[in-house]
Parts: C-alpha cells; structure tokens; sequence
C-alpha cells in the first residue's frame, strides 16, 4: 500500500493552459445527435477545448510553465527536475521531458522523467516529483501535466467524443525547511488495463491499416483500434470500489476528519461519476470545486486547471488544506492531502499558437 | 437500501426516475433495453450510477450487457448485493 507523507516539500506555483478553440457538445455532429442535450446533462460536459493540429501537450505546458516562470521570476537553470505526464506525447519518442527542457531552456544538468499515466496523473506526477525532491534535496522542480485527447477520440464515438478535452499544466513544488508534510495514497489495479485504452499504434499492434479501421463496436459508438476507447460502467464500478475508500485511508494515514480539508479537488471525469464519488464521501459539494461543464474532461490537467480557475484567490491567501484525487488509465488512482499558502495560481491562459518544434 | 426490501417492480420504477421516464406508460420488467428509445451506453451509465447510489453495488459493462431487461438487470444487482 502506497500510503506515505514527503516532508520539506512545499507547493509555489500552479498555472494551465487551454486552446482557444471552444466547441459545445450541443452542436456536435453524432447519429443520436437529438439526444446530445440529454447527454450534457447527464454528464455535465457543456464545452470543451480542442487544440489545433500545430498545438501538442508540450504546447499547453510550456505555455503554462513560462507564465509561472515570468510571474515568480525564476531562470529556467533554477530547475534541478522536471516531470512530464502526458498519455498523448508530441512524439513516439522521445520524451515530452526532453522537448520541454528545450523549449523552456532547462539546464543540461536537470533531472527529466516522463510517466505514463492518465486521469490519476497529475497525483502521481505530484508524488514522484515530490519524492525526487526529498530524496535528492534539488531545491525546485516542475511538474508538468498535460493531454490533447481529443487528438485520439473517434469523431463517431458517441461515448467518448463528447467527454474529452485538451489542456496543460506546469506546478512548481520548492524545499522548504518549515512546511506541512504532503500526504499521499496511490494505487493501481492491472486487472483494468483494458478499460480505458488504445489498442493498436504500440508495439503490440503496431501501426498499419487494420489501426484504421473502423467498426461499429455498440449503438453510436464507431471507432477504430487507433482511438482510444472506454468502458464507462467499468470505470465507474472501479471508482466506486476503490477511489473513496483510498480518500478515506489517507485522511486516517494523515490523522485529519473528512471535515478537515478545505477543499476536494477530483479529477473532473463526468459528472456522473463525481457526484457518486462525492455522495460516497459524504461531503458538502460547495467544497468540491468543478470545471466540467466549462472545459470538460482535459485527462490529468483536470485538477491543476480547476485550482486555477476555482481556488485561484483561495492559494493566494493563507494555509488552505486541499485533498486532491485522480483516476482513470490503468486503471489507477491516487488521492493528496497538501497544504497551500501564499500560492501562485492565477487563471488559465488561453493559447492560439504553439512553441515547440 | 436493504436487500430485503428491493423488489423488481420498485427496482423498475427506480430505473425510469433515472431515466427520467424513458417510455410513456412507463417500463415493464421484461423491457428490453435496446428497445428504448435512444438507448446507448449513456443511458446504461447513468442507470448503473443510479442504482450505485441507491443500493451502493454497481454492475460492470459485461453483466449490463448480458441483461437484456429489467428483470435481467434486477437478478444482476441483487446477485452482486448477495455478494
């Protein structure tokens, strides 16, 4: 069990990007298209972002990571690591780590990692940079977290095409002598890789012509082995089974009540699943911040982008006790129990043209 | 909810307060989903999310698909409360 606390670890600094281009599910091109408005109630997904063919997850991140950098005024040298989360990189290879240390003009000296991971992401990029922080005493470091799945959405998957968003993100954690220990639980169930994925294009089913084609695997859902694809009651059963209670195990791990934290912060999924997620919690909803209806579900840049658009004047002011908690790809979860004071998180930019090669 | 007290005519008239009554009249036990009007993968979820939080059990996507009716879905769910 991953349950764990990194001491001297402080958050600084959050910031998102989001592409300009908005669309409104309502307008949206499907064969039920007359049950469309239906379907954005029920999952609260009224607009969504998509980026242009030019902007890719790097885009997003350094964008939101430049502005972080300029506000606080911090040289790029001064960051020993960087994170990069991503399921959607620019390229197969290499790493989204090595474009943004290019486009940022990172030290030859910093410490890049990429992970693999999905709507769980943004925790686990937290975790990881955090640990790395403590372990090695590198004073600051980025995290940056970002997708544009809308890139790998069949434009005839009912399920999936009205759901998903494009967005980055970049949040910069320092050491410090005197802060809060952050808090985390992150867990994982291999039994659910194929719940939400993309079969074909990887080594397995590499790219070809058969990752073209397209069926019609249930009523308005038209995709191929190229898209990614999700089975929504599975996400839902594994969210209800593990999600809340890995919540619950880290506010007994931290010795806090489930009124302590000042905010929860859930990956915003679907509407559907958080309000189960937060009946099971049992918590007051003027405590669950959401962006759903405005940017839809942006994969792990949800949490970072609904901190800045929600709880930006909040971070700003004094010690503001944040639970955090993603899920998704894998399928995996993970929740964070950190405080924030005097944190930059001003509200997302908005971006019409890329920075990277 | 108690186990003891779900029976499948309540289970129905749960599922069409979910489905925001899907079907003049309103639904039989041996309603066959596909034959809703509309019926698609939304209105499986929003119908599992529903009874997630009136009975606190889900059902994955194989079972949903191997119940064709309201009555297959209830023996599903008392089946996963029996658990």
């Amino acid at each position: 069990m991953a349950v764990f606390s990194i001491p001297n670890v402080r958050l600084s600094a959050v910031s998102a990007a989001l592409p300009c281009q908005e669309v409104r599910n309502q307008d949206l091109d499907l064969p039920d298209g007359a049950h469309l408005e239906a379907f954005a109630r029920a999952v609260g997904i009224h607009n969504r972002r998509i980026a242009p063919p030019a902007i890719c997850a790097s885009d997003l991140c350094v964008a939101a990571a430049r502005c972080l950098l300029d506000r606080i005024g911090l040289q790029p040298s001064e960051i020993g690591i960087l994170v990069f989360v991503t399921q959607t990189p620019d390229y197969p290879l290499p790493g989204n780590s090595m474009l943004a240390q290019r486009q940022l003009g990172l030290a030859e000296s910093a410490y890049l990692l990429d992970l693999n991971q999905g709507c769980a992401g943004y925790v686990y990029g937290l975790a990881s940079l955090a640990g790395l922080m403590s372990a090695t005493g590198i004073e600051k470091g980025l995290l940056l977290a970002g997708d544009t799945l809308t890139r790998i959405v069949s434009s005839k998957d009912g399920s999936t095409l009205p759901i998903f968003s494009d967005a980055g993100s970049a949040t910069l954690l320092e050491r410090a002598a005197q802060c809060e220990l952050m808090y985390f639980n992150l867990g994982s169930q291999g039994e659910g890789a194929d719940i939400i994925r993309v079969r074909g294009g990887g080594a397995r089913q590499p790219f070809g012509p058969d990752s073209l084609v397209m069926s019609e695997e249930a009523r308005n859902v038209i995709r191929a082995p190229i898209h990614l694809s999700m089975r929504g009651m599975d996400v839902l059963q594994y969210c209800s089974k593990y999600v809340a209670p890995n919540v619950k195990e880290l506010l007994a791990f931290a010795e806090v009540e489930i009124d302590t934290p000042d905010y929860y912060v859930f990956h915003q999924a679907n509407r559907i699943l958080n309000d189960c997620l937060v009946r099971r919690l049992g918590i007051p909803v003027d405590k669950v911040p959401e962006t759903l209806s405005e940017y839809g579900n942006t994969s792990c840049a949800t949490i970072p982008v609904t901190l800045c658009r929600r709880l930006g004047k909040q971070l700003a002011g004094g010690s503001t006790s944040l639970l955090l908690s993603g899920f998704g790809a894998g399928f995996s979860w993970g929740s964070a129990l950190i405080s924030g004071k005097s944190v930059l998180c001003p509200e997302p930019l908005e971006i019409d043209k890329a920075n990277g090669r | 909810m108690q186990r003891d007290t779900i029976d499948v005519q309540r289970f129905a008239r749960n599922l069409e307060r979910y489905l925001e009554s899907p079907v003049p009249g309103g639904l039989d036990v041996k309603t066959r989903f596909q034959d809703l009007p509309g019926w698609t993968s939304l209105q499986a979820l929003i119908v599992v999310a529903g009874f997630e939080c009136d009975y606190g059990v889900t059902v994955s996507e194989d079972e949903f698909r191997e119940a064709n009716t309201v009555e297959d879905l209830y023996s599903a769910v008392v089946r996963r409360l029996a658990e």
